[in-house]
């Protein structure tokens, strides 16, 4: 009872938002990508920076060398490949559940780079070890870095790619009342023998896109 | 009965201190400020870009979004309003000292931007990704350790501070017009922790130490458009804008010591209520950065 105060006191602390700082903004899309015969084979994530980080990739990927404002296409191929190809352990805060269960994805596939209205964007998609029958199963798509320096919305709507006849997606918008009841209730029914991995700030503010298929 | 008073004042203040940590809500506040922050970084690119393009007038809405920008940065963590609130609460600072106190230290922390982009590129060449890294995995974890240690150094003042005290009192009681030399009451430059130089530099350096990551971008940005001294210029109106924030916080720390010193002198704990505000601030500061650097680990 006293363990559970205790531990209940320091999640309370420490997963506070309040530790948390984001610095660089990401417009983000996401979609499920489903093969010919309407099995789910990945998800295709788009990330749009905001303008000030759009700058300051233009010192950190070297572009725009002439100074004209305009991306070359050798640019934005510096792009690709500074932002789709990830150091190992890097999970790109992409992270997919199916009914629960957590996935493991690949490293960026199909990537691209453009530039929209003057902010930089990147696409690529992660897929399944194995193409998935989504018949009667839920998944669950969230965009976040755990630590918060990014901050991800999800503006749009959800979309899909391929046969994905019988699911349908809705995006599960943050809502800091509601986030925060959630956590309140989590540490009220947490027994000192459940103590989590990891008191996660990032997946606090974090939206999900929601995937349920008949 | 000596002993319960100085005992139920520090057990009151100690779990205060830690429900005001533990009940005040700051999610819905983080999350407004970012998108406060989201909004303002936008703007800033637009006027860093109009500045390239020779629109000399921008620069004024530049600094203008800066300012603005350090303003709502400083609420979320960093920037030191943790410890310049819990240090108000904790020291006998006037006013005028808390505000020289966080105007020096929001202005020096520009400085740490302005000397690590300007002096680590040109004298170390890091790279600007260097820079931000630097910052964000050693500058950071260093401050909140220091601010850590500050708090806990205010704790052990406080907590000696209490020793003291019912030592004095104890005393007092056996021979009220005891002339012996020593100190019995509360004296106010005993407990006071920032009146000399080198904890007013300490609590300046804990702070300035950390640069703040959005003044790194801004200073990067100017230098690669070849408009430096604009961008020198509103990362220090950037500091102007995190300090009127801190300002707001290190003034409510002053006016909440005062209010609780009033309360009590209507009580007979009065000797015990400097003590306990300096302990009060301290713990508060020890949580929360401990909790910070815990975070960045």
């Amino acid at each position: 009872m006293i363990r559970s105060f205790f531990l209940a006191c320091a999640l309370s602390v420490f997963g506070q938002p309040v530790f948390a700082h984001p610095h660089v903004f990401v417009d983000a899309a996401g979609g499920f990508v489903f093969d010919d015969a309407g099995q789910l084979i990945g998800v295709r994530v788009f990330w749009l920076y905001d303008a000030y980080t759009t700058l300051f990739l233009y010192e950190t990927h070297d572009l725009d060398q002439d100074g004209d404002g305009e991306l070359s296409a050798a640019d934005l191929e510096k792009v690709r490949r500074g932002e789709t190809v990830w150091d190992i352990g890097y999970e790109g805060d992409t992270y997919l559940w199916i009914d629960g269960q957590k996935q493991a994805l690949s490293r960026p596939l199909k990537s691209s780079a453009e530039v929209v209205a003057g902010r930089i964007g990147v696409t690529f998609e992660l897929h399944l070890q194995a193409p998935q029958n989504m018949a009667g199963r839920h998944a669950s798509l969230k965009l976040y870095d755990p630590s918060y320096y990014y901050a991800y919305a999800v503006p749009g709507n959800a979309q899909f790619f391929g046969n994905a006849a019988g699911c349908e997606a809705v995006v599960n918008r943050f809502d800091p009342d509601e986030q925060q009841r959630v956590l309140q209730q989590e540490l009220s029914s947490l027994s000192p023998d459940e103590v989590p991995e990891d008191v996660n700030i990032g997946a606090l503010f974090a939206e999900e896109i929601s995937l349920q298929c008949e | 009965m000596r002993i319960i008073l100085p005992v139920g004042m520090l057990a009151a203040a100690v779990l205060f201190t830690l429900a005001l940590v533990l009940m005040v809500d700051t999610s819905a506040l983080s999350y407004w400020a970012a998108q406060q922050q989201r909004s303002f970084q936008n703007a800033m690119a637009v006027s860093l870009q109009a500045i390239r393009a020779g629109d000399t007038l921008a620069l004024v809405s530049l600094c203008g979004l800066t300012f603005a920008y350090g303003f709502v940065h400083a609420i979320g963590p960093g920037h030191g309003k943790i410890l310049l609130g819990g240090a108000a609460l904790s020291s006998q600072s006037t006013l005028r000292r808390m505000t020289a106190l966080t105007l020096v230290s929001s202005l020096a922390q520009s400085m740490t931007a302005i000397i690590i982009v300007v002096g680590g590129t040109t004298l170390l060449s890091l790279s600007s990704a260097d820079a931000v890294n630097l910052t964000e995995q050693w500058l950071a974890p260093i401050s909140y350790a220091a601010i850590a240690l500050i708090g806990l150094y205010l704790l052990v003042r406080a907590l000696r501070q209490f020793w003291r005290l019912t030592q004095a009192s104890e005393h007092v009681s056996h021979d009220a017009h005891c002339d012996c030399g020593h100190s019995h009451g509360p004296d106010m430059q005993q407990v006071d922790a920032l009146s000399n130089w080198r904890e007013m530099a300490a609590l300046v350096a804990s702070i300035a130490i950390r640069p703040c990551t959005g003044a790194l971008f801004l200073l990067v940005i100017a230098w690669r458009f070849q408009i430096l001294p604009a961008g020198v210029l509103a990362t220090l109106t950037m500091g102007l804008g995190t300090a009127a924030f801190n300002l707001a916080v290190a003034g409510s720390g002053v006016g909440l010591r005062k209010l609780l010193s009033g309360a009590g002198q209507i009580t007979k704990g009065l000797r015990y209520v400097p003590a306990t505000l300096q302990m009060m601030g301290g713990l508060l500061i020890t949580i929360l950065s401990s909790g910070m650097l815990l975070q960045t680990l």
